[in-house]
């Protein structure tokens, strides 16, 4: 386990912050001021939202003049499609464990 | 893309479902392919435990809800799959009769309450193709 998930999930929980990360995939680095005028939300709103993806290390955030701007950092998205990749490897494990068990049995009667 | 939200498996066992069923819900046996100690009440809303010891992941225990105990076809219960997580997840585990045996089929679901970004399971891990796909997927998801 690399990382805990919990951080990209709760960051993901909320289907607003949801767009604010997939128009900062579309866009390229952007600003709160550029996300403003395609969400139906203030740009106050909007900070706040991106606070909380760069705290998840979701995005990352670069000054640029009088303006921050935000880019999208793929890894933990990556690193939770591994852990998913991972839960489903030790399930591969137990039921090959599972096999042995009820094959020993198996033998046992016989 | 393909779009998947859960863990599946299949798999033939070669003894009647009943035997199989055991295997999955007596704590004994439970415990012996599990890969940690269960204790386990077995009853829809009865609770089962899997207690982890430090050689398959983190130390400590996980606490997860029955749902499902219909004997030797279907048991279910929703968990955290793992201590590092809060996320909880079904796991549901179908049993047919089967000319070998038993058909075993193992579905852990509940990665749906994951935003449908994450769950193609095929990402590729770089920023160019997590743009293309947020873009395709832009296209189809209702954006509330």
């Amino acid at each position: 386990m690399r990382k805990d998930p919990d951080a990209v999930f709760a960051a993901l929980a909320d289907p607003t912050r949801r767009r604010v990360l997939r128009l900062v995939a579309e866009r390229g680095p952007t600003s709160a001021t550029l996300l403003e005028r395609e969400l139906p939300v203030t740009r106050q709103a909007i900070v706040k939202h991106l606070v909380v993806l760069s705290r998840a290390g979701l995005v990352t955030g670069q000054r640029a003049g009088q303006e921050v701007r935000y880019a999208l950092v793929p890894e933990p998205l990556d690193e939770v499609s591994e852990w998913i990749a991972e839960i489903g490897s030790r399930w591969d494990e137990r039921l090959a464990r599972l096999r042995r068990v009820v094959l020993d049995q198996e033998t046992e009667r016989s | 893309m393909e779009v998947t939200d859960s863990i599946e498996r299949e798999l033939i066992l070669p003894v009647p479902p009943e035997r199989v069923w055991t295997a999955l819900t007596r704590p004994d046996q439970l415990s012996a392919w599990f890969g940690t100690q269960a204790t386990i009440d077995l009853r829809p809303g009865g609770e089962v435990i899997f207690t982890w010891d430090s050689s398959t992941g983190p130390h400590g225990a996980n606490r997860g809800v029955i749902e499902v105990v219909e004997r030797p076809n279907r048991f279910a219960f929703r968990w955290q799959s793992s201590p590092d997580t809060e996320q909880m997840t079904r796991v549901e585990f179908t049993l047919e009769p089967h000319p070998e045996g038993t058909r075993l089929r193992l579905v852990e679901s509940g990665f749906a309450s994951l935003p449908p970004e994450l769950r193609g399971g095929c990402h590729e891990s770089n920023t160019r193709g997590w743009q293309r796909e947020l873009g395709e997927l832009a296209q189809y998801l209702a954006v509330p």
